[in-house]
């Protein structure tokens, strides 16, 4: 069915860009994660079909069939805080620098939604790309829209800061279902017989 | 001791600052280097670190596991207690070998204390070089 080489096609596309931009891609939800192997370079995109329908109202059951596709497209992050560590890390650093460097402090939660804000706009930017439009396709890709990206809350109980948001991808594409429509029916050989009408418009029908 | 409080922060001698704490560096905001105890100068200042891991479990459904380093201290080991919404620069070694090198946090969230005050716990976020 096309809507599998839709979903191939998207998944590559973001696999290609993602070793360029530098994220990681998975064509599914994936196992649980280390927050130590999301960060930087291994910031998380999980691509996955979400939900389909065939609209009732777009073509009857026998012929070419549109399929409303959408697409979850999870994004995760996580992220230090950080600081001039070096100087922290120097025993011959005066109070001055070391009050310096710890002024300089940047938060991993300050961090982490800036990383995700990254990571969005660079998804964005690959699917709303023009040269990207019909992912490469033979088939026309309809109704194609990046909607309804949502932010989830950052956690911040442990050594790093985590964040993740969904993007939703919807698209619509023809489906031409194969199969035997099996032989047609043996028609009926109808006659339509007629009696004689009896009735005689001359004849007065007298009652007693 | 004159009450059973006095006696517990005296244990916490025992209990945290016993055979299975590890060194503890803290810098302050103002950039003083605190790595003895209040207590004794000529003892390095420690504490027992905890390191474990939770699992967060995001909006995606997938789950991620977090390392979660916890430091407690003995409070009258301290010349100076972190306060709420103060950057601290917080050094453990990095493992529990000999000889392993110290490891930069800072602190992420208000320090908590324990029941009798007598020690805080340490919330730590890691540390990265910034570019």
């Amino acid at each position: 069915m096309n809507f599998i080489l839709v979903r191939d096609a998207l998944i590559a596309l973001l696999v290609a860009d993602g070793l360029e931009s530098g994220y990681r891609v998975l064509g599914h939800k994936g196992p649980a994660q280390s927050a130590l192997g999301l960060t930087g370079e291994n910031n998380l995109v999980q691509v996955c079909l979400a939900g389909a329908k065939f609209p009732r109202d777009k073509s009857s059951g026998t012929s070419v069939l549109y399929h409303d596709l959408k697409f979850a497209i999870n994004i995760t992050v996580a992220a230090k805080a950080s600081a001039d560590v070096a100087v922290l890390d120097n025993p011959e650093s005066t109070p001055l620098q070391l009050q310096t460097a710890l002024l300089g402090v940047k938060s991993a939660e300050s961090r982490i939604d800036l990383a995700l804000d990254a990571l969005y706009a660079k998804i964005c930017t690959v699917l709303y790309n023009a040269l990207n439009i019909d992912l490469d396709l033979e088939e026309e890709l309809m109704s194609r829209w990046l909607n309804d990206y949502e932010k989830g809350v950052p956690t911040y109980h442990g050594a790093l800061c985590t964040l993740d948001g969904t993007l939703q991808f919807t698209c619509g594409i023809d489906e031409t279902f194969t199969g035997d429509l099996g032989q047609p029916l043996i028609g009926f050989d109808i006659e339509l017989r007629t009696g004689e009408d009896e009735y005689d418009p001359n004849i007065a029908i007298t009652t007693n | 001791m004159d009450n059973l409080v006095q006696l517990a922060e005296s244990d916490l001698e025992d209990l945290i600052e016993g055979d299975w704490s590890l060194p503890v560096v803290l810098i302050s905001p103002e950039g003083v280097v605190y790595d003895t105890s209040a207590n004794d100068p000529l003892l390095p200042l420690v504490g027992q670190v905890i390191r474990e891991t939770i699992v967060e479990n995001p909006d995606t459904g997938g789950q991620i596991v977090v390392h979660k380093p916890v430091v407690s201290i003995r409070r009258s080991s301290l010349e100076r207690v972190p306060e709420p919404l103060e950057r601290w620069c917080v050094k453990i070694p990095d493992s529990p070998l000999s000889g392993a090198p110290m490891e930069s946090y800072t602190i992420s969230r208000p320090t908590e204390d324990g029941s009798t005050l007598g020690f805080i716990q340490l919330y730590l976020q890691a540390l990265e070089q910034e570019v």
